[in-house]
């Protein structure tokens, strides 16, 4: 990747992050009716963040994986509680604890805590600074 | 209760309070200079810098207000803590490396300073330390009513001093912080918090233990909980028993506003080497999720309890943990679980304090042009001031102390968490589009607060929709602003200093 495609990757990225924000806003200020895009707007946002942040290569291009399957853990989690809402009598209680208590702790706790600890650390640049447009070159 | 009723107890945790003025005692004969007493030397390890980052986050707002909280709003409340399993991972992919190779190239000591390198804009860096020290009165003021709520139930002080309990509580705990704060700078603060942490630790796994144990497992606290008239099954679903607007945004303003707390940004820079980031994010995030167990365990079980006739109905929902610490944990542990309520409370006021020092007596008057001579000797006395500050402003916030960590950490991260998670990464962003980000987020976060409190007849009291969270309005609407003024610029940014760009990546 070139310095221009890392410079245009990054401001993909911030596009998807403005985007995101607003919908977030949007979302909040409709209220009730607007939950369900706060849930969507907040994943995205969450991975637009790690991968406008990430740069060399191989930082890049594991980070990005770690950081989408993120934002879908935080956007499904989300949606999954928006429609379990009002409806825990009817839902399963796996091993005597709601359903979805299970997805909260699951879905965005435990689940990111591992993907993100292990997926950071994996995919660390240990290289001393972020040399300007280091890592931005095509891999040989 | 009569004052020394409980004498283990007390001694556990007059033992404890001895040992940390003893410290920071200790302590401030090796602060030397500005750079010990705002970054501790910038000579400090990965366990310590994480367990650090760990305690100077979670405080008072964590070990009372959480299952005070959960008391009030349910399992609502959990939608805070959910996103601890993320957000050390976030923080250290988005501002981590930035930060610490920033530390390494320039005189950055405080979140305004790295506005400063990076923006090279005296403006923007002055809203910022205008930001951190409006935050710090906040979240001072949280520590500082935890603080007085413990020591009120430790000493069983109401029925000693009646409707002055709290004011003489929160007194006595405003002066443990002064002594220990003032004396010690952050070198206090970091060379406690492994000892700290560690209590912290073992104090939030025994309590719950044992709430598992008296609410009857998650089963048992589960079926007490939803068959009860007074909770019922929406207490145990996150988006049932508030507005999904309440829950949703509280989850956004603790997930995406971590990348703005300057206590815990404050702390990635006195990491000795940056390649030890690697680990970090476990670090942190393994000993948070440890520490929420306390949150979680004593939120579920006390309501339980209280659903089975085994504790009264609570007066006040802080007193969840003090109440089910005194009724229902042997003395002597409920005595290391004060001590690490304590600890967690003084490490998160220590830093607070220091950092808003640092605002107030190096960044303001350097951004105004005016640089004090002494800051060190100046700090101490903007510590004194600020926490004064903070103790009246809880006592006139007048709520729980889980909302006024809620209102301090949404105003920490409306103002800076776009400036610093977008801005030290998108070479694009401008100094006038940072400084119109911080001024909408810490103006809309105040404001927007103020509204929501208006008394139900006030003819703006409608304006803010039901059950929304002004912080997270205020967060998203910086972001945009952020992200809107960057790409509505005629002219391209000027060019960074050599090091700068290299230490960013810009």
């Amino acid at each position: 990747m070139t310095a221009g495609a890392g410079e245009r990757r990054r401001e993909r990225a911030a596009g998807a992050v403005a985007g995101a924000a607003g919908g977030v806003l949007v979302g909040l200020l409709l209220g009730e009716r607007g939950a369900w895009i706060v849930a969507l707007a907040a994943g995205v946002l969450t991975a637009g963040l790690i991968v406008l942040a990430v740069d060399g290569e191989r930082w890049r291009r594991r980070a990005t994986r770690v950081a989408a399957a993120l934002g879908v853990l935080v956007a499904g989690s989300l949606a999954a509680l928006l429609a379990l809402a009002g409806r825990l009598a009817e839902s399963p209680w796996p091993g005597g604890v709601p359903l979805a208590l299970w997805v909260l702790f699951g879905g965005l706790w435990l689940l990111p805590l591992a993907l993100t600890g292990l997926g950071y650390a994996l995919s660390f640049d240990a290289a001393p600074g972020h040399a300007a447009g280091q890592g931005d070159e095509e891999p040989p | 209760m009569p004052l020394f009723d409980r004498p283990v107890l007390v001694l556990c945790a007059v033992a404890y309070l001895v040992a940390v003025l003893l410290v920071g005692a200790w302590a401030a004969r090796r602060t030397r200079d500005a750079r010990d007493f705002f970054i501790a030397g910038q000579r400090i390890g990965l366990l310590v810098t994480g367990l650090a980052t760990t305690t100077a986050a979670f405080s008072g707002f964590v070990f009372l207000g959480g299952p005070g909280l959960t008391y009030r709003l349910g399992a609502s409340s959990f939608l805070i803590c959910a996103s601890t399993g993320f957000t050390a991972a976030l923080l250290c992919w988005t501002v981590g490396k930035r930060l610490r190779l920033l530390a390494g190239v320039r005189e950055v000591y405080t979140v305004p300073d790295a506005v400063l390198a990076r923006f090279g804009s005296r403006r923007a860096a002055g809203l910022a330390a205008v930001a951190v020290a409006a935050g710090t009165v906040g979240y001072l003021g949280a520590q500082l009513l935890a603080l007085g709520v413990l020591v009120e139930s430790v000493f069983g002080t109401r029925e000693l001093l009646g409707a002055w309990s709290l004011p003489a509580a929160m007194a006595a705990g405003l002066l443990v912080v002064l002594l220990y704060a003032v004396t010690g700078g952050m070198v206090a603060g970091v060379y406690t918090d492994v000892v700290q942490g560690a209590v912290m630790l073992a104090a939030a796994v025994a309590v719950f233990g044992y709430a598992m144990a008296a609410g009857g497992g998650p089963a048992g606290i589960a079926r007490a909980v939803a068959e009860s008239p007074a909770f019922g099954p929406d207490f145990l679903d996150p988006l049932a028993g508030v507005p999904a607007a309440t829950g949703l945004g509280l989850f956004f303003v603790f997930s995406i506003g971590v990348l703005g707390q300057p206590h815990m940004l404050h702390k990635l820079y006195m990491l000795d080497d940056p390649a030890k980031l690697r680990w970090m994010p476990a670090v942190i995030a393994g000993s948070q999720s440890l520490c929420l167990l306390i949150w979680v365990g004593v939120g579920l079980a006390v309501p339980a309890l209280v659903a089975g006739g085994g504790m009264a109905p609570l007066a006040n929902p802080d007193e969840a943990a003090p109440a089910f610490l005194l009724a229902r944990v042997p003395p002597a542990v409920a005595g290391l679980v004060f001590a690490g309520v304590l600890a967690a409370i003084m490490s998160t006021a220590d830093s607070l304090a220091n950092i808003g020092a640092a605002a107030l007596v190096r960044d303001l008057p350097r951004a105004l042009g005016r640089p004090l001579a002494d800051e060190l000797a100046a700090g101490r006395w903007a510590v004194g001031a600020l926490s004064l500050a903070a103790a009246a402003f809880a006592w006139a916030y007048g709520d729980l102390v889980a909302l006024l960590g809620t209102f301090a950490f949404g105003t920490f991260a409306a103002a800076l968490a776009p400036a610093m998670a977008i801005g030290l990464a998108w070479r694009r962003v401008t100094a006038a589009a940072a400084s119109a980000s911080i001024a909408t987020g810490l103006a809309l976060s105040i404001g927007l607060e103020l509204l929501g409190r208006l008394p139900a007849g006030s003819p703006l009291a409608g304006l803010l929709p039901d059950g929304a969270i002004p912080s997270a309005i205020a967060l998203a609407a910086s972001t945009v602003v952020l992200c809107g003024v960057t790409l509505a610029a005629r002219r391209p940014p000027p060019e960074l200093a050599p090091e700068v760009a290299a230490a960013l990546g810009l």
